[in-house]
């Protein structure tokens, strides 16, 4: 299939992925409830007039409504919040958060987890693997706002035992400066690293164990190949490619999927700001996160089907 | 050079290998013959000292004088590939799939020898051309499954050549190969062996490798020797009876020729399967008759699955026609379809893979039954036919043996009291001894019930035993088709000859669109003067006459 064809085919997914989360969240949302606790009680007409504004007035026909927002869409306009804000120019800053809070846990938790998933199934049965195990299972059934919660009061007694004050528990920037953000992200992207590296510790070693049998590590091994070049070169190389795509297809589903900690820390990202959408009612940026998420996902099909021709070279599709 | 004495090998409490001795001196074969499970892949994985950690080893290797059972790790390394090398058996696997093969050779030589990248490079394509392979330097950059299965098993034995070794080991390196291809691949290992004077393993289970390419014969069996002796001795006075069995396992004898039976079950005309790029079935036409066994040879890619699929399916072909006892499958209703696949079913190759683990045998036989409406009381009453006590009803196939789930894949599919059974390698998964029980019970079968077989096969001497015709395959036409006696004693296809010679032939040939097919591989074609080859150029062959031959130029032809 041609990669033009492809891309036209994502392009109308999106388009539909978004309509949809729009109509549903049209249909079930209610913005004017908004307005609903005000006293004095504002008259029927100014809030109709104030959610017609931003497109959001229940009374107005759903099909004019949809149409007004699609057509906003094309031009690249997400529509309005309730109180008239631009959701575009809300979801740029927010996404910019979140993007670096989840590439920095990703990228740990990737390189952690398969570091992890290798060494256990080379030393199957042993005590590292046993050790790993017994730690991912641990991770793995505590809840992501305990473990921020143990990491936050970890890193407390750390700073009030040393007196140094390195890492922050709070918040996305301080003073500015780039040091200054690598202290506010090291904490909030563990917590997101840590559970992912368990997962993927699992994953990893199962493929490793699966591949650590076939015939041609065998191969490699006879032919005389130091043990180190036949596990990286051979073994976990073959591993790597039913890992990655599990891999790349996380990052997609992270991107709104941080809301816990992304509230623990006091990070400002797009999981949050869907909760508080629901919460205010505001159709057009539920349905703008739905679009960003559902181009991530997209995006991270596109990255995983180009890393598989990277490390599955000569394969016929 | 290999000095083995007393080895015994045992996974836990099993033991693999007991009590093994044997020696292969500078420039000898030695052929270690023996059913699976009788320690043969065991001792080769000792001596390379790949064995898994859960075995234990007792007993002495020694290679040129050095001990091997008791080297470490590190002097394991430094050895294997270089003093010592194995071919595996190649099921597609032997091969690191997303390494091009040119790299995966040149590696093997830079781990011994400190020599630039681009030496190695190159090394690797002059061993590739050592083994037979055309366009070196295109293939050295292809990947694994880019090859077909006998060139992968020459780029192995290229892999195990490229440092010297003095020892080298061939387990099972024919076994995944057509027998044209097989003949092929044993040249180029003795080529190999005597360009670099390498005592040579060769373990097999197969009695005519040995008789073709090995000095010296040991039989294995249940991890114990039980004979030894020159191939010459061994293969004209097998003193054991075991011995005997295997041996008589490879000899034909040809079945009585009788008249052909006037019944038509089944009748295919100028079928037709083409997939994308492939004309997997070409034009094919038989006739199969009450009673009667048609055994369908040829080699793998040769279409006789998917002919065999399409025959199933019971449906409208591509084109061409198939008649299952005299009614038309592109007319059939969904009824009448159901009502036919009762009179037509089928064995598979492999019954651990067509049984279902998680049913009993029991269930699997009462399954057709049922789903026909009829009755599951005659369950114990098929396994009996199948000779197994009725008590296994309650067993699950992976509890029975490999001999023993093909009789319940027989059972299953003699339950509907078909007139037509396909049978698609059914014993080749087995060994000999096992397998010829199962053809014996196959032969009973037929006589009691007046089956008719479709009996797929690549084992020649087998369906020289019980086939009454032969169709020989090529390329998604037949070759050739006629009596078993007749295709057997006076072949007029030269594909035919070549096959019932296992004559050498390549197999790295591109598909060829007009004229005859088998053209680029044809030894009578190399040999034409110009002015009958341009037929063989121009003109498909059609079978023709009495001969039966799909050839413009066999005896039988004017030329």
């Amino acid at each position: 299939m041609g990669i033009m064809v492809r891309l036209v085919n994502y392009a109308a997914l999106i388009v539909v992925a978004s309509s949809l989360a729009w109509l549903l969240a049209a249909v079930t949302l209610d913005p004017r409830a908004n307005y609903a606790g005000r006293t004095p009680a504002p008259p029927v007409a100014v809030v109709d007039a104030a959610l017609s504004e931003v497109n959001l007035n229940d009374h107005d026909p759903l099909l004019d409504r949809y149409l007004t927002w699609v057509s906003g869409l094309a031009r690249g306009d997400f529509g309005r919040t309730w109180d008239g804000l631009s959701v575009g120019a809300d979801l740029a800053d927010r996404a910019g958060v979140t993007l670096r809070l989840v590439t920095a846990g990703l990228v740990v938790g990737a390189l952690l987890g398969l570091t992890v998933g290798t060494l256990a199934a080379v030393h199957h049965r042993r005590w590292f693997d046993r050790l790993s195990g017994g730690l991912v299972f641990m991770l793995l059934a505590v809840p992501t706002v305990v473990l921020a919660n143990v990491l936050i009061l970890g890193t407390v007694w750390f700073n009030d035992a040393t007196g140094a004050r390195f890492l922050m528990v709070s918040g996305e920037t301080g003073a500015g400066g780039p040091f200054d953000r690598l202290r506010h992200l090291v904490l909030p992207a563990l917590t997101l690293a840590l559970p992912l590296a368990a997962v993927f510790s699992r994953y990893q070693r199962n493929a490793m164990l699966d591949v650590l049998n076939a015939d041609y590590v065998r191969t490699a091994r006879a032919k005389g190949l130091p043990r180190r070049t036949v596990i990286v070169r051979h073994a976990l190389r073959t591993a790597l490619i039913p890992t990655t795509t599990y891999l790349t297809f996380t990052f997609g589903a992270l991107l709104v999927g941080s809301t816990v900690t992304e509230t623990v820390f006091g990070w400002h990202g797009l999981g949050q700001r869907l909760i508080t959408a629901i919460q205010t009612s505001d159709v057009n940026t539920v349905a703008g996160i739905t679009a960003v998420a559902a181009v991530a996902l997209l995006l991270s099909a596109v990255a995983a089907d180009a890393l598989q021709r990277v490390l599955n070279p000569g394969r016929a599709r | 050079m290999i000095d083995v004495t007393d080895l015994s090998v045992s996974f836990g409490t099993t033991p693999a290998v007991q009590g093994l001795s044997f020696s292969v001196a500078r420039g000898e074969v030695l052929g270690l013959i023996g059913e699976s499970g009788s320690g043969k892949s065991a001792t080769a994985l000792a001596v390379m000292g790949l064995l898994p950690p859960t075995a234990s080893t007792t007993g002495s290797i020694r290679l040129d004088g050095e001990e091997l059972t008791t080297a470490g790790e590190k002097r394991l390394t430094a050895l294997r590939g270089r003093a010592m090398a194995i071919v595996f058996q190649d099921p597609l696997q032997a091969f690191t799939p997303v390494h091009r093969v040119g790299a995966q050779i040149a590696e093997a030589i830079r781990a011994h020898q400190r020599v630039p990248r681009k030496v190695a490079a190159r090394r690797a394509v002059e061993l590739l051309d050592l083994v037979g392979i055309r366009d070196p330097h295109q293939r050295a950059r292809s990947y694994p499954h880019e090859f077909s299965g006998g060139m992968r098993q020459r780029a192995l034995i290229a892999m195990a050549v490229a440092n010297r070794p003095d020892l080298l080991i061939a387990d099972e390196p024919t076994t995944a190969l057509d027998v044209t291809v097989q003949a092929h691949i044993l040249d180029v290992l003795k080529t190999a062996q005597r360009e670099t004077g390498a005592a040579l393993l060769l373990i097999t289970h197969d009695l005519s490798v040995v008789a073709r390419a090995a000095d010296r014969v040991h039989v294995l069996r249940g991890g114990l020797t039980v004979e030894t002796g020159t191939v010459e001795e061994v293969l004209r006075a097998p003193r054991e009876t075991y011995t005997k069995t295997l041996i008589a396992a490879m000899e034909a004898g040809d079945r009585p020729a009788a008249a052909r039976p006037v019944r038509t079950v089944l009748e295919v005309r100028d079928l037709v399967r083409h997939h994308p790029g492939v004309r997997a079935v070409d034009g094919v036409s038989f006739d199969l008759r009450s009673g009667e066994t048609l055994g369908l040879v040829g080699e793998s890619g040769s279409g006789k699955t998917t002919l065999l699929m399409e025959i199933m399916a019971l449906a409208r072909p591509q084109r061409g026609r198939i008649t299952v006892l005299g009614r038309d499958t592109a007319q059939l209703s969904r009824r009448d379809r159901r009502r036919v696949r009762r009179d037509l079913q089928i064995v598979f190759q492999d019954p651990s893979a067509s049984l279902d683990p998680r049913m009993t045998v029991g269930a699997i036989v009462a399954e057709p039954l049922l789903t026909h409406g009829r009755s599951p009381g005659r369950v114990p009453e098929l396994l009996a036919q199948v000779g197994l006590p009725a008590a296994y009803a309650a067993r699950h196939p992976v509890h029975l043996s490999g001999g023993q789930r093909q009789r319940v894949a027989i059972a299953r599919a003699i339950a509907l009291d078909p007139a037509v059974l396909v049978l698609d390698e059914p014993v080749s998964a087995l060994d000999p001894t096992i397998r010829a029980e199962i053809v014996g019970l196959l032969e009973n079968l037929r006589a009691e019930r007046g089956l008719s077989y479709l009996f797929v096969a690549h084992d020649l001497p087998l369906i020289r035993r019980i086939a009454d015709r032969v169709a020989v395959m090529y390329r998604g036409r037949i070759a050739e088709i006629g009596p078993a006696h007749q295709v057997f004693t006076a072949p007029g296809h030269p594909y035919t000859r070549a096959l019932l010679r296992a004559s050498a032939l390549r197999d790295d040939d591109p598909p060829i669109a007009t004229g005859c097919r088998f053209r680029p591989r044809c030894p009578l074609y190399a040999e034409l003067p110009a002015a009958p080859r341009s037929r063989c150029v121009t003109e498909e062959p059609e079978i023709s006459g009495d001969s039966g031959a799909a050839c413009h130029h066999h005896p039988g032809e004017a030329p």
